[in-house]
């Protein structure tokens, strides 16, 4: 069964829980297990799983995912997982650690998108999903569903520490307080129980086994919103008497301000390309990308000359040197059509997914320099050159230096491999003199 | 003459190889490195074992005296005094054959039959002898300029005849180039770089620039100007001759050529005179060829990095054309030496080895079946048990680092491998101290003290050498054969692109034809490595073997890709680990239980319970170790995976299967296989295993998914740390 990958949507935003309890390991499985199915089924509502992935992925049924556990069913552990074949997207495993590790039950759920839980039914549901299962699998440490960009920007689960320090100490005192929180005994204890119970917040409630679940606010969508981040601030402080409400309020507000959805105003020569840049950041980072290209404005191409001073040809079969260009745009095409399929229909859009391709790649800095210059410079110049004779009725003016490579359009003689070997310098440069650009330009000269 | 033509398979080769790579070894008798994926590539080739370009044209005995054979009469210059003298004049002889009577009919014309005995020597000692005994100018004039070069590969020319060798070498390069390119041209000059020394080299380079065509030749190819670089000798240093008038016509119908010469060599007669040759070259040579010829563009990056490695394998360093060393001693199809060889390197360290081989003379060599049941059949076989006494008398005498000096010396000039190759043991102990000054090494050895006891001899410190011998073998960081072929294995076993049906009725309806490509695949360089690989993999199946179902052709493109990536990756972190060791032990951010780490790279590993040898991409390994203790250890393995778009439980499952296999093949205790660590015999512990992936775009946008990741794999596998970098 194809399923919905949710990591293929960029851009949205979605609730992420990340939940540890612990599980009976001396009990027949499906029945320890079945509790926490139960609840699933009732709570999950709009976004409940419909494929189950063990070895293979199936149609989602309880005898399915009891099969998966089986069938991937390891040493120390095993894990299904669950996803969705239609949005709302879903990313969900199941995973179980037996002894001799401390045995546990872990979920990891991401829904997308995030306005989903807008609702605030929908999101009691969620809750009384949770609670559900940390009545039935105690929580020791620390459980919590929030938007996964504002975890991001809290640097969950290490909250300002270095790895190494997260690791060795976990969640071992209040770093964050999130929209859904499960808190375990120790931190109760830590905290203070009758502090804990008496936090300002939209739900709290005492569990099994000495847990608190609390919620900060009815919904989980709007986060962002002013009253949500007074309510989540002021649970913070109240569990944390050391820190000041308006640096933590003040904090929280920052996390919003930069999640603020920013209107992309690109450069319109390289839009297209600057939006597929966009989707290769993390949701955190998303929209001040977006504010910093809207600033970006690329330099003017200035890889051409009037017609007039064209190079004239200089060789004695241009025809020979045309076939050889053209030979060398075919090894671009031989190097990305694997990536990028639309290589080959050599149209301005093949131009965009080449750029973003390279963009993604890092490639003039991850391969060595002179191969770089080598193979690649000539082959992208080649290929940017036969674009333009297709697409803007350009024509070759063949050089014996390949570097001087012309193209003419209209007025204007292009100089592509000048071009190429610009945009094979960095990273950034790809942009700077991206392919995308100078089709534009060459599209717009070419009849002025 | 040779009672059976030379015919050696691969197995020369791979030990050809690991001379040039120390990287050893495979266990005999064990196909070790997997070779069921990917046999379709050009590496197979060659391991078909055949070689068929030395396959010597008989030479009847009966042919027609035509003229007095032309014996050199014996030249009073001799080289030492304590020259090993080849077989008397009377009757030459090489590898065990007498030379045929009329050899060499020099208007006979026939290169083949001139070339034959020096084929057949068994030592370039041999050679040596057998040149005194002959008309060496003449000889080398009166070959064609190709196979004057494959004369120059098997071994030091007497002083005579080496300038007409350096005109002919000139002359074939500057043809080779403008007849097949120059990315083909490449690989000969390649060749030619391997199998001459440093001062013919230098002649070779003043005398094309002196032709003006240095700039239009060598200076433009990548690999070469490398080599060069490597051996000392700087294009900028030769400068082609100022302008004349009449040469700018001559670039522009080069610039044409070249321009032409991209393309396939197509039409007939510069093709067939193109296959010859390339029939003639060894065969990692021909498999450059042929990368070439497919993927000139790929070449560097994604499938080309196999083309490139191609030429890695060939710029590794090596220490003086290998060729001549195998080629000659290896004739014979014996397997009996071949086997030998395999032993020989097997054992010993790959300058050693070069050293024991020249310096040892025809001592070395015992003639097999010399007594065997009445056959005439001789074959000249490498005694491994006396060429590693004489490597380890010689060790006491030249110090732990003699060896890595001893090959450079020779290596650099032509006349210290003369030297060597008639002085045997002394001369090398004198050469080396004389730190490679010839007229010193004869100065010294004509005082000729028996048993000198040289001043390096005190010197020998079991840690030092390993830096000397490291930098002789990793200095350029190609890609071994052996090394390549496990790593696209690996790759294609791990490939993530589709793949088609495992049921071989469905595949055999499926089989691709190079003929028949499908759109977007045709003319794609890798189509035929495609159509061939399935086929392979299609013979695997139907034979019932435990492999995965062919990668559907865009799945086998994208894996050339990933491929490539990795390898980009994997440089990228041993510069930043050497860098790493280069920095004060407080401050190192990798290697900060080391005092002083060697950084190795594909290193040959083994595990009891495990098949095979398996190459580590970081093997580090402490300098100098407290006496009595192992010395500390620690593996890395690079990944360089997409794993952005990766959900978390198969994140989770990639990451704990990647850990898994650095644990099983380079963790708990290892047996390190390269010979100048010294550690053959023991089985180390392992410190700490690392995974890496590369990070950047490659990693998942979730940080939290990634670091969940991180923990589920940790408590899977508590021996191996797993980092994104």
């Amino acid at each position: 069964m194809k399923k919905l990958n949710l990591h293929e949507l960029p851009g949205e935003d979605s609730l992420l829980l990340s939940f540890e309890g612990v599980f009976d390991p001396k009990a027949a499985l499906e029945r320890e297990l079945e509790p926490a199915i139960q609840a699933l089924e009732e709570y999950a509502g709009g976004w409940m799983p419909d494929v189950v992935a063990g070895k293979r992925r199936r149609k989602y049924s309880r005898a399915v995912l009891w099969k998966g556990l089986e069938e991937k069913r390891g040493e120390k552990s095993t894990a299904v997982g669950l996803y969705r074949t239609t949005l709302p997207a879903l990313d969900m495993t199941l995973r179980l650690w037996f002894p001799p590790l401390p045995p546990r039950l872990k979920f990891w759920l991401e829904v997308l998108p995030l306005s989903v839980f807008a609702e605030a039914e929908r999101c009691r549901k969620f809750v009384d999903m949770v609670r559900a299962w940390a009545s039935r699998y105690p929580v020791y440490g620390y459980a919590s569903a929030h938007s996964a960009a504002d975890r991001e920007l809290a640097d969950s689960p290490h909250f300002g520490r270095d790895v190494e320090t997260s690791r060795r100490d976990g969640y071992d005192k209040i770093y964050e307080v999130f929209w859904l929180n499960v808190f375990g005994p120790k931190l109760v204890e830590r905290v203070g129980r009758e502090r804990m119970l008496s936090t300002p917040a939209h739900r709290v409630e005492a569990l099994p086994d000495g847990a608190v679940l609390l919620v900060t606010w009815p919904t989980a969508a709007d986060f962002a919103s002013d009253a949500a981040r007074v309510a989540q601030a002021r649970a913070h402080v109240h569990l944390r008497p050391d820190l000041d409400f308006d640096t933590v309020l003040r904090t929280l507000r920052e996390r919003s301000a930069r999640l603020a959805p920013v209107e992309p105003r690109f450069h319109p020569d390289v839009a297209p390309l600057l939006s597929r840049v966009v989707d290769l950041s993390s949701l955190g980072e998303r929209q001040r990308r977006i504010a910093e290209l809207n600033e970006y404005q690329p330099p003017e191409p200035e890889e051409w000359l009037p017609a007039d001073a064209a190079l004239p040809s200089d060789v004695a079969s241009p025809e020979r040197v045309r076939e050889h260009y053209s030979y060398l745009a075919e090894h671009l095409v031989a190097l990305l059509h694997t990536n990028v399929p639309s290589v080959f229909k050599e149209t301005p859009e093949s131009l965009t997914d080449v750029d973003h391709r390279f963009w993604f790649e890092n490639f003039p800095e991850v391969f060595e320099r002179e191969k770089v210059d080598e193979h690649a410079v000539p082959a992208v110049g080649a290929y940017l050159g036969e674009v333009l004779v297709r697409n803007l009725g350009g024509q070759w003016i063949a050089r014996k230096k390949l570097g001087e490579a012309q193209v003419l359009v209209g007025n204007r003689v292009w100089l592509p491999m000048i071009r190429a070997h610009r945009y094979m310098r960095s990273r950034q440069s790809l942009l700077d003199y991206s392919l995308t650009q100078l089709y534009r330009v060459a599209a717009r000269h070419r009849s002025g | 003459m040779c009672a059976e033509a030379p015919r050696w398979g691969w197995a020369a080769w791979v030990c050809a190889l690991l001379l040039a790579t120390g990287c050893t070894t495979l266990a005999p008798g064990v196909a070790a490195t997997p070779r069921h994926a990917l046999r379709a590539h050009a590496l197979e080739r060659m391991a078909g074992g055949e070689y068929p370009g030395e396959a010597l044209p008989p030479v009847a005995s009966s042919e027609p005296d035509e003229e007095p054979r032309v014996h050199r009469r014996r030249s009073g210059r001799e080289l030492g005094s304590a020259v090993a003298r080849g077989g008397p004049a009377e009757s030459p002889s090489c590898g065990g054959l007498a030379v045929p009577p009329g050899w060499p009919g020099f208007s006979s014309g026939d290169a083949g039959q001139l070339l034959a005995p020096f084929l057949a020597c068994a030592s370039p000692a041999e050679r040596v002898a057998l040149q005194r005994q002959v008309d060496m100018p003449r000889l080398v004039e009166s070959l064609d300029d190709w196979s004057a070069v494959r004369l120059g590969a098997l071994g030091p020319l007497r002083t005579e005849a080496a300038a007409v060798l350096t005109r002919k070498r000139a002359a074939f390069l500057l043809d080779a180039t403008e007849k097949y390119g120059i990315a083909r041209a490449e690989v000969f000059a390649l060749f030619i770089l391997h199998s001459a020394f440093d001062d013919e080299l230098r002649e070779l380079l003043r005398r094309i620039s002196r032709d003006k065509q240095l700039g239009e030749t060598l200076g433009k190819m990548g690999a070469v100007r490398e080599e060069l670089g490597r051996r000392g000798l700087k294009l900028p240093d030769f400068p082609d001759r100022a302008e004349q008038p009449g040469d700018s016509l001559r670039g522009l119908g080069r610039a044409a050529r070249d321009a032409l010469a991209s393309s396939p060599v197509s039409d007939g007669a510069r093709y067939v005179d193109f296959s010859a040759r390339r029939e003639q070259l060894p065969p990692p040579y021909q498999h450059a060829l042929d990368e070439v010829e497919r993927a000139q563009m790929e070449a560097a990056f994604s499938p080309g990095s196999v083309a490139l490695s191609g030429f890695d394998q060939l710029t590794f360093g090596v220490p003086l054309g290998f060729y001549h060393l195998v080629a000659g001693t290896g004739h014979g199809a014996s397997s009996l030496a071949q086997g030998r060889y395999e032993q020989a390197t097997r054992e010993l360290a790959p300058a050693a080895l070069l050293v024991g081989l020249y310096a040892g003379g025809k001592g070395l060599h015992t003639l097999s079946n010399a007594t065997g049941a009445g056959r005439r059949l001789q074959v000249p076989a490498l005694d491994v048990a006396a060429l590693k006494g004489l490597v380890e008398r010689l060790g006491e005498r030249l110090g732990a680092d003699g060896f890595g000096q001893l090959a450079r010396y020779i290596q650099s000039s032509r006349e210290a491998a003369l030297l060597v190759c008639e002085g045997g043991e002394a001369a090398a102990v004198a050469l080396h101290e004389a730190r490679g000054d010839v007229a010193r090494a004869q100065a010294w050895l004509s005082e000729a003290k028996p048993q000198r006891a040289g001043p390096s001899a005190t010197r020998a410190g079991a840690g030092k050498g390993l830096g000397a011998l490291a930098s002789l073998v990793d200095e350029a960081q190609g890609l071994p054969r052996e090394v390549l072929e496990s790593r696209l294995a690996v790759a294609e076993l791990e490939a993530t692109g589709p793949r088609l049906s495992g049921n071989v009725a469905v595949l055999e309806k499926q089989r691709p034809s190079v003929d028949a490509a499908p759109p977007g695949a045709q003319g794609h360089p890798h189509w035929e490595a495609y159509v061939a690989y399935f086929e392979n993999r299609l013979v695997e199946l139907r034979e019932g073997k435990a492999v995965k179902p062919p990668l559907a052709w865009e799945g086998y493109g994208r894996m050339w890709g990933q491929f490539a990536r990795g390898l980009a990756f994997e440089r990228a972190m041993v510069a930043l680990l050497r860098a790493d060791a280069a920095l004060p032990q407080a401050r190192r951010r990798w290697l900060g239980d080391f005092d002083e780490p060697l950084v190795e790279t594909h290193v040959g590993v083994t595990k009891p319970g495990e098949a095979g040898i398996r190459f580590a991409d970081v093997l580090v390994i402490e300098r100098q170790p407290p006496a009595g203790q192992p010395p500390r250890v620690e593996t890395f393995s690079f990944k360089s995976r997409n794993l952005s778009l990766l959900d978390e439980d198969a994140l989770t499952a990639q990451m704990v299967a990647d850990a898994r296999e650095a644990l099983r093949y380079y963790g708990e205790r290892l047996n390190i296989r390269r010979p100048a660590l010294h550690l053959r015999d023991s089985q180390v512990p392992v410190h700490r295993v690392r995974l890496v992936y590369e990070g950047g775009a490659l990693k998942p946008k979730r940080h939290e998914m990634l670091e969940d990741a991180l923990l589920n794999a940790k408590d899977e596998f508590r021996g191996v740390e797993v980092l994104v970098e």
